[in-house]
């Protein structure tokens, strides 16, 4: 399977991101487990790219799903500010209250969710990669 | 997709969210703006009621950690309640289940936000009593023994019937005075402040007053330390000199809380029962959260030279929508209301006070002679942005509020505005003098 949709980088259009994912993922035929981990994942990325990536200014990113019997992987591409979010530190999550701080949060999820995340910078566009292993295969 | 819904309830002086639908970027958006507007200034704990939150973000996770932080800023404690599986494996993954208190039902999180936090604190408990009168608990705290005067200036009656002229104008500074009220205005002269005279009230001698300039919006003027230049013109005014005899913390247990003449007349009558050296006239300064502000305040300032065809008074029903703007409408609920005033109890003897002084003072409207058993003068300013703090005293509080509050609204206080909890400094006054 594979099916590719391009949205406006704006977080007031994370419901209907979360709508074409979804049926998607339905698509594709993921697990609760899998589904689930991906639009996490999915979330953090799009809400990431919708504050970040253009600034002010408006654009797109394209978000491309193809599955295998073995994995589903989805890819965002923008044509925003440079930017690779595996170059953000860990975040520190043994932190009391007062000291905890957000940044990096959304990443270190992905990577804890996903079995691999990978990251280009090509013809003046970000390209995330997300893999996640059918639960299914796993062995 | 089902949008983001929020509800937000109160359970035993517990702030109880319960979102409904997605935690994510665009959802935590939404709980959000709910957290802006939820809290009253006495609200120091929240439980979010997560069960139907199936779906939580690092978005989620900002929101519900602001919320932890806001809470722990007014003193007390957030918890999360019935956290679903998945939420709960995202909060472990952030490494947010330890920094959250998490409880498995709302029940469990009312008790670990310990509601007794909010009643009267147990070291008050046990240097003063409390006394209980009705709905509310009163402690008392024995403070100055020196004499309580009021000074007035100028005759209220003069004012209530619209007879201001510029001979009655005094310039003056309210840097050194700790509590009055009255009709003044700042303005470089007494010409300019004639047309603008409002309601005013001084508290540790910053000034906050309502010009009648047609926007009905309060002017506040916080001592600069030294003289701040602008003078102020006074058409009435009461002073009080002297210090308040008793400290007096307050708590209704009826949510909608007691009434500004309720209060007053509980003092006065605790004052008959307790023989207090009460003559019939006390000044309050209160500063508590209230359960909805009545006010008023003039529209017009009340000169001679507007009064043409006013027969009575600016208050008599044909003449007041002329000259005031009177909301009876309780509002400001949960905000911090600081007043200051006076309450003459009619039904004492008053024999004691200069009758010219006490009529400055203290005006009664024909109409209502022989019904009224009271008659109180207060004005009151609401303080936004500051938390309310239950252990703080009164004159410590009010110059907190003056510091790092923002004005909100200043008005004549109608009878009927309610109070949830307060503290009062009381005054038993001695003497009225004019100034």
């Amino acid at each position: 399977m594979f099916v590719s949709r391009s949205f406006q980088a704006d977080i007031d259009l994370l419901p209907d991101m979360t709508a074409f994912l979804e049926a998607s993922l339905e698509e594709a035929g993921a697990g609760p487990k899998e589904s689930f981990d991906l639009q996490l994942s999915a979330d953090e990325i799009f809400t990431n790219i919708s504050l970040y990536a253009y600034q002010e200014k408006v654009g797109e990113v394209e978000i491309t799903i193809s599955s295998t019997e073995d994995a589903i992987t989805i890819t965002f591409t923008d044509s925003g500010t440079p930017f690779n979010p595996l170059s953000l530190p860990q975040p520190d999550i043994t932190l009391g209250i007062d000291e905890r701080k957000i940044g990096g949060l959304g990443i270190h999820l992905v990577r804890e969710l996903m079995d691999t995340v990978t990251y280009q910078r090509r013809d003046e566009k970000n390209i995330l990669f997300i893999e996640k292993h059918r639960e299914s295969t796993r062995k | 997709m089902i949008p983001m819904n929020i509800t937000v309830s109160r359970n035993e002086g517990v702030v109880v969210f319960t979102p409904d639908g997605r935690l994510d970027g665009h959802g935590a958006g939404i709980f959000d703006e709910a957290i802006q507007s939820a809290f009253h200034d006495d609200d120091s704990a929240a439980v979010v009621d997560m069960s139907l939150v199936e779906y939580l973000s690092s978005a989620g996770i900002r929101t519900l950690l602001a919320l932890a932080k806001e809470v722990k800023r007014r003193g007390g404690v957030m918890a999360l309640a019935g956290v679903q599986e998945y939420p709960m494996k995202v909060l472990k993954m952030a490494g947010f289940h330890s920094v959250f208190t998490i409880v498995p039902t709302v029940g469990e999180g009312l008790l670990a936000c310990g509601k007794d936090g909010l009643a009267l604190s147990l070291i008050d408990e046990l240097s003063a009593p409390s006394e209980k009168h009705g709905d509310v608990s009163y402690q008392v705290e024995r403070a100055g023994t020196g004499t309580a005067r009021l000074k007035v200036r100028g005759s209220l009656s003069t004012l209530l019937h619209a007879r201001i002229t510029r001979e009655d104008l005094v310039e003056s500074t309210f840097t050194s005075i700790k509590y009055s009220i009255g009709l003044g205005a700042l303005s470089p002269d007494a010409g300019s402040a004639l047309p603008l005279l409002g309601e005013m009230i001084t508290l540790h001698g910053a000034m906050v007053w309502l010009p009648t300039d047609g926007n009905d919006t309060p002017d506040f003027l916080a001592p600069a330390g030294e003289d701040v230049g602008i003078p102020v013109y006074t058409a009435f005014n009461i002073t009080l000199e002297g210090p308040f005899h008793e400290y007096i913390s307050f708590e209704s247990e009826d949510p909608d809380g007691i009434s500004l003449e309720d209060l007053y007349r509980q003092l006065f009558s605790r004052a008959k029962e307790k023989q207090k050296k009460c003559n019939g006239i006390i000044a309050l300064a209160i500063a508590g959260v209230t359960a909805g502000m009545t006010g008023s305040g003039l529209a017009r300032s009340p000169l001679k030279e507007y009064s043409g065809g006013l027969k009575g008074t600016i208050m008599d029903e044909d003449a007041i929508g002329e000259w005031c703007s009177v909301n009876p409408i309780p509002h400001h609920i949960g905000d911090t209301l600081v007043s200051f005033g006076v309450g003459v109890d009619i039904t004492a003897e008053l024999s004691s006070y200069d009758p010219v002084a006490l009529h400055s003072l203290a005006y009664l409207h024909p109409a209502h002679k022989g019904t009224a058993d009271q008659q109180l003068h207060n004005h009151g300013v609401i303080f936004r942005g500051v938390p309310w703090d239950k252990n703080a005293h009164l004159e410590k509080m009010i110059q907190t509020l003056l510091q790092e509050a923002d004005v909100a609204d200043m008005r004549h206080l109608l009878n009927t505005t309610r109070f949830r909890r307060g503290k009062i400094g009381v005054a038993y006054i001695s003497e009225v003098t004019e100034e």
